[in-house]
């Protein structure tokens, strides 16, 4: 398990709304495509997905629907709004800022100081 | 959409591609409502959405887990216990959903009844007790409110004050205002906006009004033209008022209070202009007053009169009036006091005295002001009573509360094992805390509902059945402020109880470990519920002293000697002969003498006698009464007396015994031969023993004729039982030379009939008979029995004795109740124990010994308190006592007593349950 990072507060939403944005997915795919886009790196417990869904969709980020699953489930399945498009955007500069600076900022050597 | 990206090794995961809706627009506003909306009132279905969900979170991990090869009960099984507790995600997602208060509210609430409902019983006691308490308080805080604490409904009421002069020196007694005063504080007074003195409404101020379809008495209130203006209320039609109406000789004009002209002119909007006749005098109306208007405490007051005071003819002495101002803004009464102070000499020098009277023996009796609040006035000694009444509820209250709190304490107790696993759980302390104390909130909600109707009904028996006496009491209802008190007193007692088991109970993590086993009661427990036991008990003992206390008061009073006998044997009602009717005052006698032959010729009458008062009616008549044989030094003047009109035959009619001399005879009356009686304590007083006082002269204006003691009569407690006898001097109904009149007769009389019919219309239907066939023209007013006033006199002892008897009683009640649970239930826990012991060979008396022991502990405890408690608290009774200190042995053994035979009954119901335990079945079973 060492090579599994641990997900910072408010990343679960980033990570959803991403995986959401490939295309509507019910829960339980979510959390794979979760997985699968993250090539494992990440685990996210399976009961607390689903507070974070419903917080997305409070916020009005994400819409919900019933339907049928592949597997010819009953099941709620959610997509992108265009708010959560424009979200999606923004916290990703956001965090490829971020990242960048602070990447820059563990690389730093005595020498450029 | 895109299509699904396969992934190595959780298989596949899909989109769905079936029937999806699509939400059109951009409505997360409105969605965001909707759900809310849905949730409230959709809760269920939004709940099983949730659950669907969830399950088929579930489901499809199963799928993908039998798809790699497990067995289909296998994967389930894997896939649940993959993803933890349903129910702390579900909880987790209502908390996402929304931070909607109302609707977390509303859930909470819904779950707290589904609690109560569970125990009907219990919910049922709390409910009750809690509604008795504060139904209670609150009624009598409403009642407390009316009389005491709301202000009058006068405009800036703070302003207006009573005024009054006390001779200090002579009687500070005795209260008044006297026509020199009002004139010169009206005219020199630098603290006053205005002042305005009034002719108190007794019934000796009872107006006749004729010239309608029957004559009629009624009250009237006779005032100078500035306390209507001083008090600011103004006229609903026309006006009030002028000075030019109050100056002597204007023509005479009325004022009608709404209830008179709703009554006599139907509420007819011409009624102004019209005349009234008033005592043979026509009158003008000139408006009518307001719906609303009272004036102090006068009850059925139908016309204001002016006084018309007339300057010329103002002799000092005369303080039979009251006074009222209001003051200036700014000014405070301090200031008015030393303004009135300065101005009292002024008047002395302004006014002649009248014959027979020195500026000297006034300037000597030190006339000294007294300016109050005028609420105080009308309030007077009901305010101690009240705030007593309050008091004493509120002990009740709070026995109420302690005996809810046991009940919850139990409950809660109970519950342990509920409570220890959601600790185990994971609620938080302050979960399991908060959700007690909504419990609690629920219960008191109700209680308070419940006590809130309670309150009301009784406020409504209140108004129904009034006890005589009690100012204001138009002014007592439901109003916010009894409304926010009631509101506040039961979020405080909730808190109180809930708080309770709520602090003790949301820490017991632990005790699931012990394996849920518990086979006695721990200490500490044991203890709160013991001292909640114990208060109950102080409290109930300091209530039932009190009430106990005003028993024995009652009793004294009802046996004290009112002087008169059977007094529900005798019928009185009041005439007054107008100058119209007999314009010479000689023959004012002679009707009253007609009338009362008549009187005496009606079947079963056995005395009728008429007199200008009647014991406990409030006649205030007093004078100096000079003896001849005494000397007086001009600084002293003797002391007042009550002096009463009477006619022969008037102490055998009221019972009155005869101690030594003779009675009057008409005689005496019709040749105004110069003759008195006395009473009793006077002849003491004097002369030392009654015989020495017949053949002694009396007088009281220096220019009367001195007058025989030709008899000495019983004392009377004219006054009230409470307060010692008056000392009286009794004078024919017609006399020459007295008071400075050269004739005088009494025109206002009371008559008393002894019947045994006395207060049935029967009677007075045959009285009236009587009473018209000498004069159709003669309304009766006042038609009571001496019992009815004689029960008045009492009334404030009786309803204080009714108040706290019921407080007293319920917290007997309450706190009896509250001793049996706590030990019956430490009977049903021990059941174990009890069987262990007797196993072991203890009797069943030892083990009867073993709890009535710990019951009496309590109590004895409980007791001592309460005794030591009372010791401090009755002197706040003691202005209510009488003949009974505040710290009566009798009273204090008798309660002590009383409460530990009622508490070892109490004890001893558990006490038997417990020695019926079979120790086989206490044993085996848990």
């Amino acid at each position: 398990m060492s090579n599994e990072a641990e997900l910072l507060p408010g990343t679960l939403d980033l990570l959803i709304l991403k995986a959401v944005s490939l295309g509507p997915l019910h829960g339980y795919a979510v959390l794979l495509r979760i997985g699968q886009i993250t090539r494992q790196a990440l685990l996210i417990e399976q009961g607390a997905l689903y507070p974070a869904l419903f917080r997305l969709v409070r916020q009005g980020l994400l819409k919900a629907s019933w339907g049928k699953s592949d597997n010819n489930r009953h099941a709620k399945f959610y997509e992108l709004t265009s708010k959560g498009r424009k979200r999606l955007r923004e916290e990703t500069e956001g965090w490829n800022r971020l990242s960048a600076a602070i990447a820059l900022a563990l690389a730093a050597r005595p020498q450029e100081i | 959409m895109e299509p699904p990206v396969r992934s190595h090794c959780l298989g596949s995961c899909s989109a769905a591609a079936g029937n999806m809706k699509r939400v059109t627009g951009d409505m997360r506003f409105v969605a965001y409502f909707r759900s809310l909306a849905a949730r409230f009132f959709h809760r269920s279905q939004t709940e099983s959405e949730m659950e669907e969900e969830l399950r088929a979170h579930i489901e499809h991990r199963a799928d993908d887990l039998e798809r790699s090869g497990l067995d289909r009960d296998e994967a389930e099984r894997r896939a649940r216990i993959e993803f933890g507790g349903i129910e702390r995600f579900k909880e987790e997602c209502r908390e996402a959903i929304g931070g909607n208060f109302i609707d977390a509210l509303m859930q909470d609430v819904r779950f707290s009844l589904r609690m109560l409902r569970k125990s009907p019983g219990f919910t049922a006691v709390a409910v009750l007790t809690l509604a008795l308490g504060i139904g209670a308080t609150a009624g009598i805080f409403s009642v407390l409110n009316g009389v005491v604490l709301r202000p009058l409904s006068y405009p800036r009421p703070e302003q207006l004050v009573s005024v009054e002069v006390v001779p200090l020196a002579l009687d500070p007694s005795l209260r008044g205002m006297a026509p020199e005063d009002y004139f010169v504080f009206r005219e020199q007074s630098r603290t006053f906006q205005d002042i305005g003195i009034y002719a108190e409404t007794d019934t000796d101020r009872d107006v006749n009004v004729t010239g309608f379809a029957q004559p009629e008495r009624v009250h009237a209130l006779h005032t100078t033209d500035g306390v209507l203006s001083v008090l600011g209320i103004p006229p609903m039609l026309g006006r009030i008022f002028l000075p030019s109406d109050d100056s002597p000789g204007a023509p005479p004009t009325a004022i009608l209070t709404y209830g008179y002209w709703q009554r006599q002119f139907s509420g007819d909007a011409s009624a102004i202009g019209k005349t009234i006749i008033v005592d043979g005098v026509a009158h003008q109306i000139i408006g009518v007053l307001p719906r609303a208007f009272r004036f102090l405490d006068a009850q059925d007051l139908a016309l204001i009169l002016p006084l018309q005071l007339d300057r010329n003819k103002t002799y000092l002495g005369n303080f039979s009036y009251f006074g009222i101002a209001r003051l200036k803004p700014g000014s405070t009464l301090t200031q008015a006091s030393a303004d009135v102070a300065r101005m009292l000499p002024i008047t002395l020098n302004t006014f002649p005295p009248p014959a027979g009277l020195s500026v000297d023996l006034l300037k000597q009796a030190r006339l000294t002001p007294v300016l109050l609040p005028l609420k105080q006035e009308v309030v007077g000694n009901f305010g101690t009573l009240l705030w007593v009444l309050m008091g004493s509820i509120g002990i009740v209250l709070l026995i109420a509360c302690a005996n809810v709190a046991n009940l919850l304490l139990v409950r809660t107790e109970g519950r342990q094992r509920e409570l220890a696993l959601r600790a185990a759980l994971g609620a938080s302390r302050q979960r399991i805390a908060v959700q007690l104390l909504r419990e609690s909130a629920m219960i008191g909600l109700l209680g308070g509902l419940f006590g809130f109707g309670l309150a009301c009904a009784a406020l409504r028996l209140l108004a129904a059945f009034p006890p005589s006496g009690l100012p204001r009491i138009s002014d007592i209802g439901i109003n916010s402020s009894v409304l926010y008190f009631t509101l506040g007193i039961t979020l405080v007692t909730s808190l109180f109880f809930g708080l309770i088991p709520a602090l003790k109970y949301s820490g017991v993590s632990a005790s699931v470990a012990e394996g849920g086993r518990v086979l006695g009661l721990s200490r500490e427990r044991h203890r709160a519920r013991n001292l909640l036991v114990i208060t109950q008990i102080a409290l109930a003992v300091v209530l039932l002293i009190c009430a106990g206390l005003m028993v024995r008061t009652f009793r004294v009073l009802t046996r004290v000697n009112p002087g008169f006998v059977r007094p529900a044997e005798l019928q009185t009602f009041r005439i007054a002969i107008p100058d119209s009717d007999a314009s010479d005052d000689v023959s004012v006698p002679r009707i009253e003498q007609e009338i009362q032959d008549k009187l005496a010729a009606i079947p079963g009458v056995s005395s009728v006698a008429f007199s200008s008062a009647v014991p406990l009616d409030g006649d205030s008549r007093f004078d100096n009464v000079f003896a001849a044989d005494r000397t007086y030094a001009d600084g002293a003047p003797p002391p007042t007396r009550h002096l009463l009109f009477v006619s022969p035959g008037y102490f055998n009619t009221l019972g009155i015994p005869l101690i030594a001399g003779r009675d009057l005879t008409w005689g005496d009356t019709y040749n105004r031969v110069p003759v008195a009686l006395i009473s009793e304590n006077f002849a003491r007083e004097y002369w030392g023993t009654p015989a020495e006082a017949l053949g002694k002269r009396i007088r009281i204006a220096t220019t009367d004729d001195w007058r025989q003691i030709i008899g000495v009569v019983g004392n009377v407690r004219d006054d009230g039982m409470d307060r010692p006898a008056r000392t009286d001097v009794y004078w024919p109904a017609l006399l020459a030379n007295f008071q400075s009149h050269p004739l005088r007769a009494q025109r206002d009389v009371t008559f008393v009939i002894r019947s045994p019919l006395a207060g049935s219309e029967s009677l007075m239907k045959e009285v009236r008979q009587a009473v018209w066939s000498v004069d159709a023209n003669l309304p009766l007013a006042s038609v009571y029995t001496l019992n009815y006033l004689y029960i008045k006199a009492i009334a404030r002892t009786s309803f204080t004795l009714v108040m706290l008897g019921i407080a007293g009683a319920m917290a007997l009640l309450l706190g009896t109740v509250g001793l049996y649970g706590v030990l019956a239930y430490s009977v049903s826990q021990r059941t174990r124990e009890i069987g262990i012991r007797m196993a072991l060979g203890a009797q069943r008396k030892d083990v009867m010994r073993l709890f009535l022991g710990e019951g009496m502990l309590v109590v004895v405890i409980g007791l001592t308190i309460g005794l030591a408690g009372s010791l401090t608290l009755t002197r706040f009774l003691s202005s209510l006592l009488f003949g009974v200190t505040a710290t009566d042995p009798l009273t204090f053994a008798s309660v002590a007593v009383v409460l530990a035979l009622v508490a070892l009954a109490a004890c001893h119901i558990p006490a038997r349950r417990a020695i019926r335990v079979d120790p086989m079945v206490a044993l085996r079973c848990e």
